[in-house]
């Protein structure tokens, strides 16, 4: 007996996917706009690290180091919000699955989440970072450094934030993706 | 011609190992039901019967130790991740003892998910997701968050998403365990409707003695193991709302 064809193609496309991540994000607000802040407090403290280093040609190393550690800090806690977000939402992992996702979609969906939250982290917090300089130097100082040097601070500070936030989220939106639909509904809260 | 069964399920069994193997406990234990095509069934027993992993193992959530089930004669044995991805979201629908919806969605948007999965057209997803929620009677309905409306109004919703694909066979694990007795009774009436309007498949995993009125067939399941099928007529109840 010859198996019948399931049927091909799946029309979850990207757009879908940012919808229901950005929908999923403002129902946790609260957890969102945390995760937001501290994106954006430590890039902010990246960048005035990038931007007193174009000024005074030698910053202390301990300054960097601070940066870093800020970010991995950082990085931990998007982490840790991301499993949270995982365990809250079994359910409606085990019914998607059930109405038909596949695994890279759940992926997609939780990785989007992060990615989302850092990009806009990243953005506030190298204005952030800017407005910090200009208070630390002045606005000629800051503005010394010239618009090409600027342009490549910020897109550094957004660069890294993208990546903290998508490193961040892998692990936690791995698990969600293996759940079993059997694993995922079975689940409680 | 129409193969006459919409799903099989041939010495079906499920065993769980405790206790690094040494302790087996049979949830189902050869259990064979061939469902046709427009059927409805009961699935009866008491919890703990076998019910719920008879539902998943049928619906291609959990795969058997022993014997095989067939959907539409696909044998789910031989599908890979992706295939059975597809044949939940194309043959299977499922509605929940909890309703399930997606909460950040809006009615009309859980019903089009499905398919989104499908790959269904934008418009004609609107279009047919507004008709089968119009159809369950949540015309006035379509931007309302689950949060927005009562349990029965959820359960059509998970209704309407259950039937948007057509699929072969539907799949209620307990409908009507969190709703009161009238609302209950219409989800069951209007789950008969749909069964024999659209000729779609159900099978109804319950405790609540309001289902056998309207099933063809009942099943009961005792200790993992099938203890009886029975048609309709054969059996004495008197149902009063």
């Amino acid at each position: 007996m010859k198996p019948l064809k399931v049927g091909e193609g799946s029309s979850f496309s990207l757009s879908d996917a940012i919808y229901f991540s950005r929908k999923s994000l403002i129902k946790r607000f609260t957890r969102s706009i945390i995760t937001f802040l501290s994106i954006a407090l430590a890039i902010a403290f990246l960048t005035v690290m990038e931007v007193a280093a174009a000024i005074q040609a030698s910053v202390e190393s301990y300054g960097w180091w601070l940066a870093i550690i800020a970010i991995l800090v950082c990085g931990v806690g998007i982490t840790n919000s991301m499993f949270m977000s995982v365990n809250s939402r079994y359910k409606e992992i085990g019914t998607l699955k059930c109405l038909g996702a596949q695994d890279k979609h759940i992926l997609i969906i939780f990785i989007l989440e992060s990615l989302i939250l850092g990009f806009l982290g990243g953005i506030a917090g190298t204005f952030l970072g800017y407005i910090a300089a200009i208070i630390i130097y002045s606005v000629d100082k800051v503005l010394s450094i010239g618009a090409i040097a600027t342009v490549m601070y910020s897109f550094y500070s957004l660069l890294l934030a993208v990546i903290i936030s998508v490193v961040a989220a892998i692990a936690p939106a791995y698990k969600a993706a293996v759940l079993t639909p059997v694993e995922a509904l079975r689940h409680e809260i | 011609m129409k193969y006459e069964f919409a799903v099989e399920a041939i010495d079906v069994a499920k065993y769980y190992y405790l206790g690094g193997g040494k302790i087996v406990i049979k949830a189902l234990d050869g259990v064979t039901v061939r469902i046709k095509h427009g059927e409805y069934l009961s699935l009866m027993g008491p919890s703990g019967s076998g019910k719920t992993t008879f539902f998943n193992v049928i619906g291609g959530l959990d795969r058997p130790t022993k014997g095989k089930v067939f959907i539409d004669r696909l044998d789910i044995a031989q599908l890979d991740a992706y295939e059975l991805a597809r044949l939940r979201c194309r043959r299977i629908g499922y509605i929940f003892q909890t309703f399930n919806l997606i909460p950040v969605l809006t009615a009309l948007e859980n019903v089009e998910l499905p398919m989104i999965f499908a790959n269904v057209p934008r418009e004609e997803r609107i279009k047919r997701a507004a008709e089968m929620l119009e159809r369950v009677g949540l015309g006035d309905r379509l931007y309302h968050k689950p949060t927005e409306l009562s349990g029965g109004q959820q359960q059509r919703v998970a209704i309407a998403r259950a039937l948007v694909n057509n699929p072969t066979i539907v799949l209620a694990d307990e409908p009507t365990a969190n709703l009161d007795l009238h609302t209950g009774l219409e989800i069951i009436k209007l789950l008969r409707e749909l069964n024999k309007e659209r000729a779609v498949t159900v099978l109804c995993a319950t405790h609540d003695l309001k289902m056998i009125d309207v099933s063809d067939r009942i099943i009961w399941i005792r200790d993992g193991k099938l203890s009886r099928i029975e048609e309709r007529s054969e059996v004495m109840v008197e149902i009063k709302e």
